[in-house]
């Protein structure tokens, strides 16, 4: 299983905030002007490279979503601090499945960048679902 | 050796335009409003788009916004012979027009350079790559180091 990092906001409890955004465990859905997947007339997310966006290292993460407590002088983040990095898996970060239902695709120009999608064509529930069901597995990982 | 010009692409410009205006947000405390997580959507596609070279410039570029946040970071402390190496770098650098090398080897020289001076030649830099926005707040920030309004011209690099 691939190891993928994201950056999220902390629940209550402790683990990765569920929610459809950027800063959630969850896609952006359409019709939302950046949403993360397309959705086909069937209601099934297709499978077209397209997902929720994961990372090699939370160094390779948009700086725009690393929290920017996490400079040093040489490289920092313009995230808002009520972000945290999270980890999730402990193999390669190579294209394979990631978890129940989804893979991990790696971006073409650059490889520290990736998606995770659905395996199968499923409906968008369906795949939400998928992803909130990795939700114990991520721990937040800044090191 | 003018700045690689396959680095400044739509996409890396597009970046750092909205990075400019992000910092701005920062600079008015508003770095945690709706607006700010509005616009860091908008960042996300210029960002996919980046390639490895492209992001760690980026990345080092945030860590010079951080500073103007935080006030300047202590950075390394380099000894004298590096310190030697990394100015005529910075010199060579600045000589060609290659103006990313120059933000690179300023992060090394930030005990040899004054905060201001730094931030004067951060402007200056991002002047010649032709993206004022963030020239703008490298100057300004210059200015308020400097304690002497209207004087933001990049110190002498010898």
């Amino acid at each position: 299983m691939p190891t993928v990092y994201r950056s999220m906001k902390r629940a209550a409890d402790g683990l990765p905030v569920l929610e459809s955004s950027a800063r959630g465990l969850g896609v952006r859905e359409p019709p939302a002007p950046d949403a993360d997947i397309d959705v086909d007339a069937a209601g099934n997310v297709e499978r077209n490279g397209k997902g929720m966006s994961v990372a090699r290292n939370w160094r390779d993460l948009p700086r725009h979503r690393i929290p920017k407590r996490l400079n040093n002088g040489q490289e920092g983040g313009l995230g808002p601090n009520s972000n945290f990095c999270w980890r999730y898996g402990d193999g390669p970060f190579a294209p394979g499945l990631l978890a129940v239902g989804l893979e991990l695709v790696l971006k073409p120009h650059d490889p520290t960048k990736g998606n995770v999608v659905p395996s199968l064509a499923v409906p968008l529930t369906h795949y939400q679902a998928d992803l909130e069901a990795t939700r114990d597995g991520w721990v937040v990982d800044e090191t | 050796m003018k700045t690689a010009t396959h680095l400044l692409d739509e996409h890396f410009r597009e970046y750092i335009s909205l990075l400019a205006r992000l910092q701005q947000f920062f600079l008015e405390g508003k770095e945690d409003s709706p607006e700010a997580d509005a616009l860091r959507d908008r960042m996300d596609r210029p960002w996919d788009a980046l390639s490895p070279e492209q992001s760690e410039i980026v990345a080092g570029l945030c860590a010079d916004l951080n500073g103007m946040i935080d006030g300047p970071s202590p950075g390394t402390n380099p000894s004298e012979s590096e310190l030697l190496q990394e100015s005529l770098a910075l010199r060579e650098a600045r000589d060609a027009g290659d103006m990313l090398a120059v933000l690179r080897h300023l992060r090394a020289l930030t005990h040899y350079h004054s905060p201001a001076e730094v931030a004067a030649l951060r402007a200056e830099a991002w002047d010649r790559i032709g993206e004022t926005e963030m020239a703008r707040l490298f100057s300004e920030y210059a200015r308020k180091l400097d304690g002497r309004e209207g004087r933001n011209g990049a110190p002498r690099v010898s």
